[in-house]
């Protein structure tokens, strides 16, 4: 934990999501408005003390918005993110410690997973399923479980022969007992990094779905939703699409710097760079 | 090198088979089956029409056999005719009987797709190669600090967000740039040269945005790559055999530091052809990116099957071809010490 504060990058990281969180925890609170309530008088208002960041095409106010869509990014991000990492635990501990041909199969499917431009596969479920918060979550997990399984499997390739495995396996510990006290426990670094910036990923993915109206549906405010409509009025109203652009922009650096932070601290070969 | 090129080739077959099993799957997760959607389009459709596409689509075999015929359909690249289109071929032209070509949706628009995608590559290459080597050289300076933050940047920009930036400040502020489709309207009458600057002044700001993604990621990855290498033992040995640090840096370090990104480039195809759909969508281009986003909305099940194939083998190709390069490059590779 020292290590990670005394690197200023995770240190700006961590503080970016912290506040990003606290802001969505008391979202209601802070709010000056209700995020879905229409006024008429107040269509397309720029900035103003009234409105922080001005209102949208509805006159609802855009930075009550903005709060109700930084709960979504976070819970897309967190939920996406934990499927595709406990498939990529499963799988990645199961190739790497049987090895053999359950290896090979597991691999292949990684391969080819990753040759279908993830986009399109992203979309073309959607298409079959009704786009909503919920199977956005599960199709973007279903969709980026690959890097995390072959991570796992290279931590798990490396580790099961060296001698505390062996010692533990040679005292009878059995494979479930080897997995979960030994192996795991070791590659944890890793797989912590790869999801935190995992989470940046999946907040692009899930503001861009949103943007394409194939996310979070109105009412309902995403970032990427209010910039749908930023686009219909990029002529008359900037700021409908300048501020929930920044946030993803941010909200993603800020993932990513502590992701890399925590990896700086944790690989010793890296901080010679 | 022949023989390394069809073994590489001979593995495409089970990836092939893979992605087929892949596609199917996702084929069986739409609602009912896909006669309810066809029907949704017309209204009109009656029971005895839709037996008669359920039987077309093969829905009254059992699913091993619907599969069978989903693999022979991939493998003729057959993937029938747009619900949505007026029955347009998904993929390839065809002719009816008294001679009249229609074109395919996919032959239509995977051109412009491809353009703008080795357009973009291209720039990504001229843009990050430059600055990763930079930064490598001039390692925790002024220079390579700045490039940091760039790439920091780049990687958590949302490339439609910039986009609609650019379009906002070149296009509606200074209008400096076309900000929708390939051509201007009545384009037609100008010269061959006019039209072809149109052409290039449409093409900037899709060709930039498709390109910004990639570039934090391969300059990020020349850095560190130059890094390596310059601390490897043989740069020590070119060194003190005098050579000049010209020669050490490009002649030595950079091609090899260089190898492993034909790799990378070849594996950031599929994040270029799905990266499409926005950039496309976004510019009103009618390439495959928009293609797919109009058939998601219109739920146009051949439209959506047909590209998520052609995507996927695009991206078997492209890494194929960076394959047969890096062994081309390292011949270590090809004769299979590594």
């Amino acid at each position: 934990m020292k290590k990670i504060f005394s690197n200023p990058l995770a240190i700006a990281g961590f503080v970016i999501i912290a506040s990003i969180m606290l802001l969505a925890l008391f979202a209601p609170f802070i709010a000056p408005y209700n995020p879905d309530a229409i006024d008429v008088k107040a269509i397309l208002l720029g900035p103003s003390n009234q409105h922080l960041m001005g209102t949208d095409g509805l006159g609802r106010d855009v930075f009550s918005r903005m709060l109700y869509g930084a709960r979504i990014s976070l819970l897309v991000g967190f939920v996406a993110v934990g499927i595709a990492t406990l498939i990529g635990i499963t799988l990645g501990a199961i190739a790497g410690f049987y090895r053999g041909w359950v290896d090979t199969v597991i691999m292949r499917l990684v391969d080819v997973m990753l040759s279908i431009p993830s986009f399109f596969l992203i979309l073309a479920v959607i298409a079959f399923l009704t786009p909503s918060i919920w199977n956005i979550m599960i199709v973007i997990g279903l969709t980026s479980w690959m890097g995390v399984t072959r991570l796992v499997r290279a931590e798990f390739l490396s580790l099961r022969n060296r001698e505390f495995v062996l010692a533990a396996q040679t005292l009878g510990a059995k494979d479930f007992r080897l997995i979960f006290t030994h192996l795991l426990p070791n590659s944890l670094t890793p797989i912590i990094v790869s999801s935190i910036l995992g989470i940046g990923s999946a907040v692009l993915l899930e503001s861009g779905l949103s943007f394409l109206g194939l996310g979070v549906q109105p009412p309902q405010a995403s970032w990427g939703n209010i910039l749908t409509d930023g686009k219909i009025y990029i002529q008359f109203a900037w700021w409908l699409s300048l501020f929930p652009g920044l946030a993803i922009l941010i909200t993603v650096l800020g993932y990513n710097l502590l992701g890399d932070g925590l990896r700086d601290a944790y690989n010793p070969r890296s901080n010679q760079n | 090198m022949l023989k390394y090129i069809i073994k590489r080739f001979l593995w495409m077959i089970p990836m092939l088979i893979g992605i087929s099993l892949i596609s199917f799957l996702i084929m069986q997760l739409a609602p009912g089956d896909i006669t309810t959607t066809e029907a949704n389009f017309n209204p009109k459709a009656s029971e005895e029409s839709r037996q008669k596409l359920r039987t077309m689509y093969n829905l009254d075999k059992p699913v091993i056999v619907q599969y069978g015929l989903w693999l022979k359909r991939m493998a003729t690249l057959d993937f029938g005719n747009s619900f949505a289109s007026h029955q347009r071929p998904v993929f390839w032209q065809t002719k009816d009987k008294d001679g009249n070509i229609t074109l395919g949706m996919i032959q239509e628009a995977l051109p412009i797709t491809l353009l703008i995608n080795v357009l973009s590559l291209a720039l990504i290459i001229m843009i990050a190669l430059p600055l990763g080597v930079i930064s490598a050289l001039k390692q925790n300076q002024l220079a390579d600090r700045a490039i940091t933050i760039f790439v920091f940047i780049g990687f958590a920009i949302p490339g439609f967000w910039l986009a609609l930036m650019l379009m906002y400040w070149t296009g509606v502020q200074h209008h400096w740039l076309p900000i929708s489709g390939l051509q201007s309207m009545g384009s037609e009458h100008l010269s061959w040269f006019a039209q072809t600057i149109d052409f290039i002044k449409h093409l900037i700001l899709p060709v930039f945005i498709s390109a910004i993604t990639g570039l934090a990621g391969i300059s990020l990855f020349t850095r560190n790559g130059m890094l390596e290498v310059l601390h490897q033992d043989y740069i020590t040995t070119a060194r003190s055999k005098g050579l000049s640090e010209n020669r050490v840096v490009y002649g030595h370090a950079l091609r090899n530091a260089l190898l492993p990104l034909i790799t990378l480039l070849g594996l950031s195809i599929p994040g270029l052809i799905g990266g499409s759909v926005i950039a496309e969508s976004i510019f009103a281009i009618n390439g495959m990116g928009k293609l797919f986003y109009d058939a998601v909305l219109m739920r146009d099940f051949p439209v959506i099957m047909g590209i998520l194939t052609i995507g996927a083998l695009l991206t078997l190709i492209g890494n194929l071809l960076a394959d047969v390069a890096y062994a081309w490059a390292d011949p270590r590779v090809r004769r299979g010490v590594m």
